[in-house]
């Protein structure tokens, strides 16, 4: 296993068991919010708009099948804080999104942490930035 | 002789050089040195609440953010009818498609402005204390003069609040609030008679704690105490604030490209 796979893994597991609270935090029943998932795809849009943040991106499964994710997240005021900007994706950019599903199965989710082209993680909890 | 009379000397002029500069920085009320600033645990002012607050959930002991707590007394048969119309999309009862009116940008109003995950600031002025919130860019004053509400209030979305000290937690009361914003995410309702009191008390630097009691015998049949909320000072390159503003096609679309298809409905076209 490649070592920046492996790290991303271990970031994962570390994060999983931890359990960051923001978790528990949106209480959208529509969410699965024990269960949350990692999809890679690329960026269709990004919209930084209000009242929610939103990406889109197409999702190649194993037998090429593509996926039309729409992920939501929190306000772009929220997100500045956190470090991000309007200009941190573009469509085309390939991504790795950590979020919480739907639980009828729709390919929705809401947005726990990104990692950019670059590597960088982009999360919702405040980082000390 | 000399020799002890030099160190005397010596002591006493090092003693003096270490204090004048803690005396040069003797505190003014409201006031905060650089360092205090970045050290949550300095000693801070209690009854300087000024400062941008936020809802941290990464916080043991943090309330819930939606509601004044999740348990609740039971509800009056007027409330009962109302919180059955109610199709919120959080709490026991979420659902999509739902009714809440911040969907079509009514005010969010009080409390329900507390319990976003936005922050407010708060200024204090010799007669009152204001609070501005980033959602909806609202903002409140409470009244911090000594009089007491007026006799007759026509019920708004702010309602008319007065604050005093007691000691040092600053106690909100608060009246003439509109029964028709929702109390919180889950719908729960509230009647225009609601005697609202909140008690905020700035427990280090860093942290703002809130209480808040409903007393509403038209809804609830005893007095509803929520649990603590605890709200982080935001500091730095994070403490700004916002605008976020409710326009009704944003939340239209959002509604149809996110919230329905997520509770597997099918947008209107």
């Amino acid at each position: 296993m490649k070592t920046s796979r492996l790290n991303f893994l271990i970031a994962v597991t570390a994060i999983l068991a931890f359990g960051i609270p923001v978790w528990a935090h949106h209480g959208n029943a529509a969410y699965d919010d024990k269960n949350p998932i990692t999809i890679k795809g690329t960026v269709t849009e990004f919209a930084w708009v209000n009242p929610h943040v939103q990406i889109y991106l197409d999702v190649k499964d194993d037998k090429g099948k593509v996926a039309h994710w729409s992920v939501e997240t929190y306000s772009p005021g929220k997100l500045v804080r956190a470090g991000w900007s309007k200009d941190v994706v573009k469509p085309g950019d390939l991504v790795s999104i950590i979020l919480i599903p739907a639980r009828n199965g729709s390919p929705v989710g809401f947005l726990h942490k990104m990692v950019l082209p670059n590597g960088k993680e982009l999360a919702l909890q405040e980082l000390d930035i | 002789m000399q020799k002890r009379t030099m160190t005397v000397t010596w002591v006493a002029t090092l003693a003096t050089i270490l204090i004048l500069p803690a005396l040069g920085r003797a505190q003014m009320p409201g006031q905060q040195s650089t360092s205090a600033k970045n050290d949550a645990s300095a000693p801070a002012d209690p009854h300087d609440l000024s400062g941008m607050w936020e809802f941290f959930n990464g916080v043991a002991g943090q309330g819930i953010y939606a509601t004044p707590s999740k348990d609740h007394p039971p509800m009056t048969p007027w409330a009962k009818a109302k919180y059955d119309e109610a199709k919120p999309g959080y709490g026991p009862k979420a659902q999509a498609g739902g009714n809440d009116p911040i969907l079509k940008c009514y005010p969010t109003g009080i409390p329900r402005l507390l319990f976003f995950p936005q922050p407010f600031e708060i200024v204090q002025t010799p007669q009152r204390l204001f609070m501005f919130f980033e959602r909806d860019h609202a903002w409140r004053q409470i009244w911090t003069d000594g009089r007491a509400h007026p006799a007759a209030f026509e019920p708004t979305w702010i309602g008319d609040s007065v604050g005093k000290w007691d000691g040092d937690t600053f106690v909100v009361d608060t009246i003439g609030l509109t029964e028709k914003s929702w109390l919180d995410f889950y719908g729960d309702p509230h009647s225009d008679d609601i005697h609202l009191v909140e008690r905020f008390k700035r427990v280090d630097h860093d942290t703002l704690t809130l209480q808040l009691v409903v007393e509403d015998p038209k809804a609830y049949t005893a007095t509803w105490v929520g649990d603590t909320k605890i709200y982080k000072l935001l500091k730095g390159k994070k403490a700004y604030m916002d605008e976020l503003p409710c326009i009704p096609e944003e939340e239209d679309t959002f509604t149809n490209r996110i919230r329905m298809p997520a509770a597997g409905q099918t947008p209107k076209q």
